[in-house]
């Protein structure tokens, strides 16, 4: 949850207390965070002009090795050297490196292992020519030049030219320098600006300044270099200036995306009348939608598409990054718009981006696709794919600030049960520990929470409580006591303990960037730690950004001191990712490597998805923000972190009927599906809704259960190759550019369509079904809707409108018990839409549904074919030696043309006869009862 | 709390083991109504007939754990017919039908008090058992009616001490004009004159109900929850007051505390619980003979 400067407050004057606590309702307050202009090197990478790069290859330098090469780079305005270094990576991969060559001190670079899961595996380049002005490399079916002067490198995948680093000459590199005395500016004046703000040098010392401005570098010198103010906070920037950026174009493609977090559309937009798209995870209270402002969250991914291809460039880089985009037609003036008309635009579409960040080296990682599931296997070769979550993690969750005591939870969990409304996990949010110290409990409201958690894990589920990072500076709190003692929190650049307010007032952060400090921070979810929790009991992280309520910009100073004495400047945006993947590991570790662990963060980082789930944040109960949740997990997945969610109902106000309705039927289909709501609103459990709403509710969430199968194959075929869950159209209609820019529909999936109404008074929608020649079925009706075209369906309040493509087989559980848990053994149907040919695959994979024995064989992967007639079950991996209970109940085939007269199973050889039932009206054939085990290869004709 | 009925804390169906002759006989199917025994019998030729949707089925297709019929009356004893029944099989007279739905069968938990809907009597997944005395329990379950008979029994004679209690509770609003802003016939007027406290682990509650609900945290702050009496509900057994109107000082959009005060049967007249429900609006169970 957010808390602004106000909150903040209020929290102090009104001395902590729960019930003193409100929130007033104005909107996101923008001046506590930084406009382009208010930072100083987003102003010096911005005003940079294209075409003037000082930069020179000295070809002299070339050293060449059989996967890489390096090669020095010149600024001819400073004389000043860098060092660049390109790889060949395995999977169509390249990356660029660009250091200075000689340093003052080692920059900042993410360790191997954070965020890249490994060291990359480097694979053949070859030198295809080389001369006094540029060499060519291959490497696979790609060119990689690189030209010489000006420096510029351009990528080309077979003949077509894909991507092009430093076309326009934006390399900046502000390399390391010594503060000299000398250069000291002058501190730019300003309303906040006071004199306790100014630099103790002496007015002698300016003079010196002066004077050494009319040396070299004089064009280096620009203000907020040395030190930077953003209203009552200095930032001391004890190295300078340190900023990298260039610039990144995609000849032949129009759209680019990913780059999330932002509450923007899928597909990025030009940012020439805006700020840059920020990255650097912050807690905005009340984020604004549509604008380029950064959220919790940070994965420096985009992607370009065109019909014929898609690639990727990872900047892999944790500090503070913008992002500028103009693309040669959406900048387009009226004008030359209406010349286009006349004439025929014969203009190739092209994407310029230019990325800066505040510290660390140039690092892109250039993934070349060409398929858009290349592309996913490529990145997440790099960062990992998405961990498979136990079966309960893509549930229904129930969650709210706050369920006040064991009661609550009791009679929550009861009366869920009362109106059969299926739910796998209760949350408790801050209130439920000991003062805000996370680890403990209330213990007057939770006196047993042992049993607590053990009754509700009875019924098949789980409970998730909140621990965020801040500690309160409490020496009898022993989490706290033993990080001081052991000298593990995050420090002031003077080296002291840093201290900021959080929710339990004065707090500590440990230094999760140290690995000791992480493994420390695991055993604390031991058992014999963490009292009064069980191994039903799962984590949750907010405020990793971190939250810091009187930090500037709500977080930490950027000159607090990490691990290896780098600055938060150099890392930031991996915090929240080492909380993450510290607390992931103490689950992991608790259970002996035995047990998944679920563990939602709100702060990430590329490779996030390597340890559980994310959620988009403290939203609003708004029709807006239910729109908006769509293009914002959209660009999760395609950046990696599949598993992920926004809060249904809104987390902010009191949505009405309609709106929680229609949030609940959205969350349904979107990945991790959890319903959550501020202190301060109306309680808004299913139950206490209308009857009219509470069983459309209720139907939602069952279809959702129904669907686990699916959802739970995809999530596999996401562990396995980075496919995410959900997806948009292009990804699988790569070619059809009518789908380009929809992010109000998208897929689960390859087989289903999915288009909630996110429209107050919604009565139907325009549904676009891709696909020439396909088919789609609606999932309730069955109505048949053709692929290449549009139709208008007609959805009341009771309506989602989802469809399953024909040629798809859905495997489902229709036995929808009151949690997951429970139906680990329930039997299949499996759900064919044949194709206009009458044919359909699917897959099917299972397991224990919760352990991480899958990773030692014990899983079942299963592919399903249909054709001519005969449906075929047979083993997709050999490998998957587990053993299940859960068998096949029925089989529905939509589409089948004609009545059939008999139906066959075959099994070991065995043939037996089928009953079935034939609907004429619809053409659907349903097969009764082949009662064959998950795991065992059959055959069954239908004639 | 022996002086309020108890809540059904386990969650289970009442039945009565005493009274077998509800039950349906042994050879019809599992899981079927004793009302509806007859519907359950083989026709001439063997088949069943689905109650409502009328195809003829094989009768071994009852309960085969396959839902054959359109309107889910096949399988009363399986899983396999979502959003249908299962009665459990001990069932108790002068009560509703205790049944549970079908997706509670053969799910592990022990639903009917006498876990006749774990007929399979197989534990939950392995990964959902849990250990100890917990008061869900998994299966093989245990005949539990006879505690509940006992909790059913117990809470029958509270009910009647109170309603005889109840009687005095009317003569005294008998004189009272305007009697029904205290309830049907002024049944909750004798509470208007008194006031009742509540110790929470944070604040102390005292409850005048008409007149007032208080919020004490000693030294300092005192905050008034509600005090406009307003019925939600007044019949059917049911008996809700709002007292609205409270202090609205630190309530989310200026709001106004409010207090729910929901009446209980009880032999005393005593607050039982305060909960602050969500932010500025409190719930309070409040245990009373008027209420019986």
């Amino acid at each position: 949850m957010a808390c602004t400067l106000y909150n903040y407050r209020q929290l102090i004057l009104l001395s902590l207390t729960v019930t003193l606590l409100w929130k007033s309702t104005v909107s996101v307050n923008r001046d506590n965070f930084k406009t382009c202009d208010q930072s100083g090197f987003c102003k010096r990478h911005r005003a940079m002009q294209s075409g003037q790069s000082p930069y020179v290859l000295l070809l002299d330098s070339l050293q060449v090795s059989p996967t890489s090469l390096s090669v020095q780079l010149l600024n001819t305005k400073n004389n000043v050297r860098l060092l660049l270094q390109l790889y060949g990576l395995e999977r169509n991969t390249a990356r660029v490196k660009i250091n200075e060559l000689e340093p003052l001190k080692p920059r900042y670079e993410i360790p191997v292992g954070d965020a890249l899961v490994g060291e990359p595996k480097q694979q053949g380049i070859k030198v295809l020519d080389q001369s006094s002005e540029s060499i060519t490399v291959g490497l696979e079916n790609n060119k990689i030049l690189l030209s010489a002067k000006p420096f510029r490198i351009d990528v080309i995948s077979g003949d077509e030219p894909i991507l092009s680093i430093n076309a326009q000459g934006l390399l900046k590199f502000e390399h390391l320098r010594k503060k000299e005395e000398a250069k000291v500016e002058e501190p730019p004046a300003g309303p906040d600006q006071g004199e306790e703000n100014k630099d103790e040098n002496s007015e002698g010392e300016k003079d010196e300044a002066k004077e050494a401005d009319q040396s070299e570098n004089k064009e280096e010198e620009e203000p907020m270099m040395w030190e930077e103010t953003f209203k009552s906070f200095t930032d001391s920037k004890p190295n300078g200036p340190t900023s990298v950026g260039v610039d990144v174009s995609f000849p032949g493609f129009e759209h680019v995306y990913g780059i999330p977090e932002h509450a923007d559309t899928m597909a990025l937009k030009s940012t020439k009348d805006t700020d840059p798209y920020r990255l650097f995870n912050l807690d905005v209270f009340e984020y604004e939608l549509y604008n380029p402002m950064a959220l919790y969250g940070s994965v420096p991914l985009m992607l370009a598409h065109n019909e014929k291809n898609t690639v990727g460039i990872y900047w892999n880089n944790a500090a503070e990054t913008w992002i500028d985009i103009r693309s040669n037609v959406a900048d387009k003036n009226f004008f030359s718009k209406m010349a286009d008309l006349v004439k025929g635009s014969t203009d190739m579409p092209q994407t310029d981006t230019h990325w800066f960040s505040e510290a660390g080296v140039i690092d892109i990682f250039i993934v070349m696709g060409p398929t858009p599931n290349d592309v996913f296997q490529q990145y997440t070769k790099l960062t990992g794919t998405q961990e498979l979550p136990p079966l309960f993690g893509i549930s229904y969750h129930q969650c709210r600030w706050n369920y006040n005591d064991q009661d609550d939870v009791k009679n929550v969990d009861s009366t869920m049960d009362e109106y059969d409304i299926p739910f796998d996990v209760i949350w408790l949010d801050i209130e439920h520990t000991d003062g805000k110290r996370y680890f403990t409990w209330d213990s007057h409201k939770f006196p047993n929470s042992v049993e607590m958690i053990e009754n509700v894990a009875a019924k098949g589920r789980k409970m998730v409580t909140i621990v965020d990072p801040h500690l309160k500076r409490d020496d009898n709190f022993k989490v706290y006591a033993d990080c001081k003692s052991k000298d593990m929190t995050v420090k002031t650049k003077e080296g002291g303990e840093y201290e900021g307010w959080c929710w339990p007032g004065s707090s500590s952060w440990p230094d999760f960037t140290n690995p000791e400090v992480r493994k420390w921070w695991s055993s604390k979810f031991h058992y014999d730690e963490y009292s009064g929790s069980t191994k039903n009991l799962h984590i949750w992280n907010d405020m990793n950004e971190p939250s810091v309520f009187n930090g500037p910009e709500i977080t930490f100073h950027k000159d607090v001191v990490h691990m290896g004495g780098f600055e938060n400047r150099d890392l930031h945006n991996m915090y929240g990712f080492y909380v993450q993947q510290a607390t992931s590991e103490g689950i992991l570790e608790r259970s002996k490597n035995q047990q998944r662990p679920f563990v939602l963060t709100r702060a990430f980082f590329a490779g996030s998805q390597r340890f559980g789930a994310v959620w988009t944040g403290d939203n609003m109960g708004e029709w807006s923000h239910l729109k908006v949740s769509n293009p914002m997990l959209l660009s999760l997945n395609l950046a990696g972190i599949t598993f992920s969610g926004a809060d249904v109902g809104g987390f902010f106000r009191n949505p009405d009927n309609e709106l929680i309705t229609r949030w609940y039927q959205a969350g349904a289909f979107q990945p991790f599906f959890r319903a959550h709501a501020h202190l301060d609103t109306k309680r808004r459990e299913p139950y206490l809704l209308p009857q009219e709403n509470m069983l459309i509710i209720r139907n939602a969430i069952r279809t959702r259960y129904s669907f686990l199968p699916y959802w739970y194959t995809l999530f596999y075929k996401a562990y396995k190759e980075g496919i995410p869950v959900m997806r948009p159209l292009w990804v699988e209609y790569p070619s059809d550019k009518d789908t380009f820019n929809m992010d109000d529909q998208y897929l689960v999936g390859s087989s289903l369509l999915v288009k909630p109404i996110t429209d107050q008074g919604g009565t139907g929608t325009t549904v676009y079904f891709p696909g020439k020649n396909h088919v789609w079925y609606d999932i309730e009706s069955l109505q048949k809707y053709n692929g290449g075209q549009s139709a208008y369906i007609n959805a009341p309040l009771a309506k989602i409108p989802v469809f399953q493509r024909g040629g798809s087989i859905i495997p489902r559980k229709i036995r929808v018990r009151r949690s997951s848990g429970l139906m680990h053994n329930d039997p299949f149907t499996l759900v064919i839409c044949l194709d206009s040919k009458g044919e359909a695959l699917g897959e099917l994979y299972t397991d224990d549904y919760h352990s991480n024995q899958h990773k030692t064989g014990q899983y079942i992967h299963r592919t399903f074919s249909f054709k001519n007639s005969v449906l075929q079950g047979s083993n997709a991996d050999p490998n998957g030696q587990y053993k299940s209970k859960e068998w096949i109940e029925k089989i529905i085939v939509i589409g089948y043309m004609t009545q059939p007269k008999s139906i066959q199973l075959t099994v070991d050889g065995r043939v037996s006869n089928l009953d079935g039932t034939y609907d004429n009206t619809h053409k659907v054939l349903t097969v009764r009862k082949p009662a064959v085990n998950v795991a065992q290869d059959f055959i069954i004709h239908v004639v | 709390m022996k002086d309020d009925l108890k809540s059904d804390e386990d969650d289970l169906p009442l039945s009565d083991a005493s009274n077998k002759k509800v039950a349906p006989p042994k050879d019809l199917p599992r899981g079927i109504h004793m009302d509806d025994a007859k519907l359950y019998t083989k026709d001439s030729e063997g088949k069943f007939r689905c109650i409502n949707s009328k195809e003829l089925i094989p009768f071994s297709r009852v309960n085969d754990d396959y839902c054959d019929c359109k309107d889910l009356s096949d399988e009363p004893g399986t899983s396999a017919c979502p959003d249908s029944r299962f009665y459990c099989a001990q069932q108790m007279p002068d009560r509703d039908a205790q049944s549970v739905p079908s997706s509670r069968v053969n799910d592990g938990i022990c639903d009917c008090c006498d876990g006749s809907d774990e007929w399979a009597n197989q534990p939950p997944p392995e990964s959902v058992r849990v250990k100890g005395e917990n008061i869900v329990s998994q299966a093989p379950c245990r005949n539990k009616c006879d505690k509940i008979i006992k909790i059913s029994k117990e809470n029958e004679q509270i009910r009647k001490i109170g309603q005889k209690l109840k009687r005095g509770y009317l003569e005294a609003a008998k004189h009272v004009v305007g009697r029904e802003t205290y309830g049907p016939d002024g049944l909750f007027y004798k509470l208007s004159k008194d006031c009742y406290s509540y110790k929470g682990f944070e604040y102390e509650y005292t409850v005048c109900p008409f007149q007032r609900v208080r919020q004490e945290k000693f030294p300092s702050s005192s905050k008034l929850l509600g005090t406009k009496p307003i019925w939600k509900q007044k019949s059917h057994g049911r008996y809700v007051l709002h007292m609205t109107q409270g202090d609205s000082s630190q309530c989310p959009n200026g709001m106004s505390r409010k207090a729910v005060i929901l009446f209980l049967c009880g032999i005393n007249d005593r607050v039982v619980k305060v909960m602050e429900e969500q932010l500025c609006e409190y719930l309070i169970k409040f245990a009373t003979p008027a209420a019986c």
